[in-house]
């Protein structure tokens, strides 16, 4: 954890003090709840401090507390239909969030992981899995974002959100989940 | 004698028309109503000590399990053994009145450290001979593989193939943060974890006796694993940027599997050395879950081509694509029976999903098993049983259920989730 703290210093301080990117050391990822914002770093073992803190309301955010603030603001779940991958109109402002937060920080990268629920059958829903990955890499890359920046892979049922067996369960489990990589 | 004659001819005639490759021909409507069941009449095995009776009682059970499991037999447990004489009078009048077609019975004794020696035979009341004799050596606590194998080699004798008792059954299970595959014989018995990488290993498939293929995310994408068991090595099969669905075996040793490129999901040939040979299937939606006719001529597939899931089956020397499923509007996970015309597959619906089997020509559609949720069917080597996944009420099974009897077991369950399932014929003996 401290290093991840130390990787999200660095790659404030590249943000914004526009320093070179020396070696790199990759980290391990951190463990999240299905259904929250995962943040994974690979960090700068470049030493260095943040300058502009930024502040919300009364309360001082450290820069790192800050960027995951956002970030668990802007990478929420979007969701489709069953045996759908199309996006939904009202999943369209998330995606141009993600797009604005990935314009703001260039230097981080995302993953689209797609799921489904239970019901049908495991080879079929990778596929769908996948495609629903691919819906969201597909709007983001017309948005201006490098393909490069944008990884997807498919869960298929393998990762229910709910555990329920019932439509509202279901409902959550059919889910593009992203998750933040720096760079 | 007469009503006997009939039996027997019903029972066979259903047994060849699914275990057979060509015997499409055979107009026969699948039915349970004219089967009846084979009467055998178990005599518990002689035993000189304790320990010795035991382990019969226990071996006695196990064949009483796998006969039960195929619904063809009437099971008369009889609780004190029979003189094992092999005067074919002593016999008839030990076995008097049961109505039993078949009577099995024998001795069982220990044979040095840890061993047993079963002497068994089984009598045919209707032909009047003993029709099974054999010796069995084993460790005791090996008695499971004795009874299947038992069971397999009274299934030659009385249907003319080998039956399916020695088979294994792959399958994956876990929680929503690991699974990891496991085998266990095709009863649910002698269940062992095989991979111990704690990451997302699903759809393990056989390759062969010894081998078989699964899906695992260990390195944070899906690839391709070749498993050896005799060994425990496992290597890298097939490696790819996009999506990519364990391989089965096609012949000549190509696999074929689905793999993403771009937003298409389509089915290829590959070879071992990560390379791909052929394109099978051409199509901008899902095609997905590739199986073949027993000959290889075919392939059934999934595809979303016509809008929903719906399984097509691909002429591999003309290259036409022919839609097989109508009813319903989500039919996946096809499987080709090993000896015969038939596909089972799965019809999902809103709130439950039915086992079927469909001819390859569409004709004789059948479902056997509804239930909340259903996946990942397979059938036995034989072709007359298949397994498949379920779920109900929040816990997970792997049943087995027999095609042609309907008759349906659970083997295994959980209170995690079961990804993905296979059965191997351990061992082909016609």
């Amino acid at each position: 954890m401290r290093r991840m703290r130390i990787g999200i210093v660095c790659v404030l301080c590249m943000l914004l003090v526009g320093c070179a990117v020396g070696k790199k050391q990759v980290e391990a990822p951190l463990t999240v709840a299905p259904g929250e914002t995962a943040i994974q770093g690979e960090s700068s073992v470049v030493q260095g401090e943040a300058t502009g803190t930024p502040f919300v309301g009364e309360e001082v955010l450290t820069p790192e507390k800050a960027f995951v603030k956002e970030a668990k603001e802007v990478f929420i779940n979007i969701h489709f239909g069953f045996d759908k991958y199309n996006i939904k109109p009202n999943d369209i402002p998330t995606l141009n969030k993600i797009v604005e937060f990935m314009k703001k920080y260039p230097n981080t990268k995302i993953e689209v992981e797609g799921n489904c629920d239970e019901r049908g059958t495991e080879e079929y829903n990778l596929a769908l899995g996948q495609r629903r990955a691919n819906a969201a890499l597909r709007y983001i890359v017309a948005r201006g974002i490098s393909s490069s920046r944008v990884e997807t892979v498919s869960y298929g049922e393998s990762r229910p959100v709910d555990p329920r067996h019932c439509e509202e369960a279901w409902a959550k489990d059919r889910n593009d989940h992203f998750v933040v990589i720096f760079k | 004698m007469k009503n006997c004659i009939i039996r027997i001819f019903i029972f066979v005639i259903l047994f060849f028309s699914f275990t057979s490759i060509g015997r499409g021909e055979m107009r026969i409507r699948i039915t349970t109503a004219t089967l009846k069941p084979t009467v055998v009449l178990m005599f518990p095995f002689l035993a000189v000590t304790s320990e010795s009776q035991l382990t019969g009682s226990r071996l006695k059970d196990a064949i009483v399990d796998d006969l039960a499991t195929t619904g063809y037999f009437k099971i008369i447990d009889e609780s004190t053994p029979c003189g094992f004489s092999t005067d074919i009078a002593d016999i008839v009048a030990d076995s008097a009145g049961s109505g039993a077609d078949y009577v099995v019975f024998g001795t069982i004794l220990e044979k040095g450290y840890n061993n047993i020696l079963l002497n068994i035979k089984i009598f045919d009341r209707n032909k009047g001979e003993i029709v099974l004799s054999r010796i069995y050596t084993s460790k005791k606590e090996h008695y499971r593989w004795v009874a299947h194998r038992i069971c397999d080699e009274f299934f030659q004798v009385i249907t003319g193939k080998y039956g399916p008792f020695e088979d294994r059954l792959l399958l994956s299970k876990g929680n929503n943060k690991y699974k990891e595959i496991y085998i266990s014989d095709y009863d649910g018995h002698g269940v062992k974890k095989l991979t111990k990488w704690k990451t997302i290993n699903i759809l393990p498939k056989w390759i062969d006796n010894s081998s078989f293929f699964f899906t695992s995310y260990k390195t944070g994408k899906p690839a391709s694993y070749r498993y050896d068991l005799p060994t425990g090595k496992v290597k890298l099969f097939f490696n790819h940027k996009g999506l990519s669905i364990t391989p089965i075996p096609f012949k000549d040793n190509l696999y074929a599997i689905s793999l993403s490129f771009n937003d298409n999901i389509d089915i290829y040939l590959i070879k071992k050395n990560n390379k791909i040979t052929k394109r099978l299937t051409f199509d901008k939606n899902i095609d997905v879950s590739p199986t073949f006719s027993p000959d290889r001529t075919k392939m059934a597939f999934v595809s979303k081509r016509h809008g929903s899931p719906q399984i097509f089956i691909k002429d591999l020397s003309t290259g036409r694509v022919k839609r097989l499923t109508y009813d319903g509007s989500y039919n996946t996970s096809p499987s080709w029976s090993p000896t015969s015309n038939y596909i089972t597959y799965v019809s999902v619906h809103k709130s439950t999903s039915k086992l079927c089997i469909i001819k390859s020509d569409g004709s004789q559609m059948k479902e056997l098993v509804e239930a909340e949720s259903i996946d990942c069917p397979s059938w036995s080597g034989d072709g007359r049983f298949i397994a498949y996944l379920s779920q109900a009420r929040g816990k997970s099974y792997v049943c087995v259920v027999c095609v042609t009897t309907g008759h349906k077991r659970v083997v295994l369950q959980t209170d995690e989730l079961y990804n993905g399932l296979s059965w191997l014929s351990a061992i082909k003996k016609q």
